[in-house]
């Protein structure tokens, strides 16, 4: 176990490694992403309540999720770069940030367009909005303090650290519903019952979280990629690489 | 595992930096916690919790048969529950596609002198359950009223 | 079983239409376009270190 965390801590060996899975990553995203758009779109009934509008939740709720998961990601590798020194970490970090970000600006994109047919509203300062849009800004922040060093180990620490503060907000966008009155409604499917929801409507949600999950991690990898052999470049086996063959 | 000194150090300043912020936020949200409200509920209307002097919302379920429409103008009157106290709504303006009776409901507006709610704005919330229609409508053939105020 | 039975009413969806497809188009383009960005942010980094390496290796040939 711990010689293959020890391993996951190399640059190079990382680099080999998420090449071999990439295209793995890469063909599974495609396939899951079509399933889940012909469940979404064609295989699922209109709600009782909001019709076709539904449909939106099938992207709207994974979007939110991976906006959550990447931050829990970011501010964790972040940590164990702070703690245990790791290049690697910090570079698994930096990588999570603008990707976090897309996710968590489509969130409140397709919210909004969702909102409007549906509760009557584009916006309402509810607690769930107001803290999903400060994720944003906290993505935001992370990787302006990381650009406004030009020493990239002070970046990466202080980063770091801003992202492990900011962990806060997880569970508070997470309970908002719970906690206070909002507009928003309640979680449907991370409740411990069953969840209330139709089972075709239910396989669509699924697939795409999924699927979003999967690009995630596709798109995380590419990011990692390009992150190593930039800091990595006086190294011999980058050199070699970037020689090696024309790509 | 055994931890080298410093690393130990450095995890216990993490660990209570973002414990130190979780509980100052915390002890923020909790003190603010009428502000983190979007609405107030009719039971808070009715024990005067809520300021009757300015402009606010209010947050409920639209009562199963007291939606009153106007004939010849927009005007809505409606009463807004919590299931423990009502408060009577007007609205006069075109009302959001999901507004119906048992639904929940986001109004914002001022109590008037009668006690009235006179909404300038009215949203729909919707709830968590997500459902076909036919199943619906298969569950009332089969004698099961949905019951639609158990959320 | 497919919900829509024309073509039509798969474009409308009983009217909001708009909404759906305004929503489905934005998150696609993100993704799509992330995707490309990233897949090709390796290759302009490896174009970009090429020229680091003739540099140096220039500056080295002076050097010596």
């Amino acid at each position: 176990m711990w010689i293959w965390f020890y391993q996951m801590a190399s640059p190079k060996w990382f680099y080999q490694f998420t090449d071999k899975l990439l295209p793995w990553f890469r063909g599974s995203t495609l396939v899951l992403m079509l399933i889940g758009l012909a469940l979404g779109l064609l295989f699922s009934p209109a709600d009782y309540q909001q019709g076709n509008t539904v449909r939106i939740m099938y992207i709207h709720v994974p979007a939110a999720f991976l906006s959550m998961f990447a931050y829990v990601v970011m501010a964790i590798s972040g940590a164990i770069g702070f703690v245990w020194r790791i290049k690697m970490a910090h570079i698994v970090s930096v990588s999570c940030a603008p990707i976090g970000a897309i996710f968590t600006l489509l969130a409140l994109i397709t919210g909004a367009i969702w909102g409007k047919p549906t509760w009557g509203t584009y916006w309402e300062w509810d607690a769930r909005l107001t803290s999903e849009l400060i994720l944003f800004f906290l993505y935001i922040g992370f990787m302006a303090l990381h650009n406004a060093f030009d020493d990239r180990t002070s970046a990466d620490r202080a980063s770091a650290v801003l992202a492990l503060v900011g962990l806060v907000n997880i569970p508070i966008i997470h309970f908002s519903v719970e906690w206070w009155n909002t507009l928003h409604q309640g979680a449907t499917i991370s409740k411990f019952e069953k969840p209330s929801m139709d089972a075709d409507m239910l396989k669509a949600l699924l697939v795409f979280i999924v699927a979003f999950q999967v690009y995630f991690f596709t798109v995380l990898m590419q990011r990692i990629k390009s992150e190593i052999i930039k800091r990595e470049k006086m190294t011999g086996w980058v050199k070699k690489l970037v020689e090696g063959k024309a790509s | 595992m055994a931890m080298k000194p410093h690393r130990k150090k450095r995890l216990l300043i993490i660990l209570g930096s973002v414990f130190g912020v979780a509980a100052i936020v915390g002890l923020v949200l909790y003190a603010s916690e009428q502000q983190m409200n979007l609405f107030y509920t009719p039971t808070e209307m009715a024990s005067g919790i809520a300021p009757t002097d300015r402009v606010l919302r209010i947050g409920g379920l639209v009562k199963e048969g007291s939606v009153k429409r106007s004939e010849s103008t927009l005007l809505t009157t409606f009463i807004v529950t919590d299931l423990a106290e009502d408060v009577t709504v007007t609205y006069d303006k075109i009302m959001p596609d999901l507004f119906r009776e048992g639904q929940g409901v986001v109004a914002m507006g001022k109590l008037n002198d009668q006690g009235v709610f006179v909404a300038s704005s009215v949203l729909a919330k919707h709830d968590e359950e997500y459902k076909a229609p036919e199943v619906l409508d298969a569950l009332e053939r089969a004698g099961h009223p949905v019951d639609k105020e158990s959320k | 079983m497919m919900y829509f039975e024309t073509f039509e009413s798969f474009i409308e969806m009983g009217g909001h239409g708009l909404y759906i497809w305004l929503c489905y188009g934005i998150v696609s383009f993100s993704l799509i376009g992330y995707y490309f960005i990233s897949a090709k942010s390796t290759a302009k980094a490896k174009q970009e270190l090429k020229r680091f390496y003739a540099r140096l290796d220039a500056q080295n040939q002076v050097n010596e």
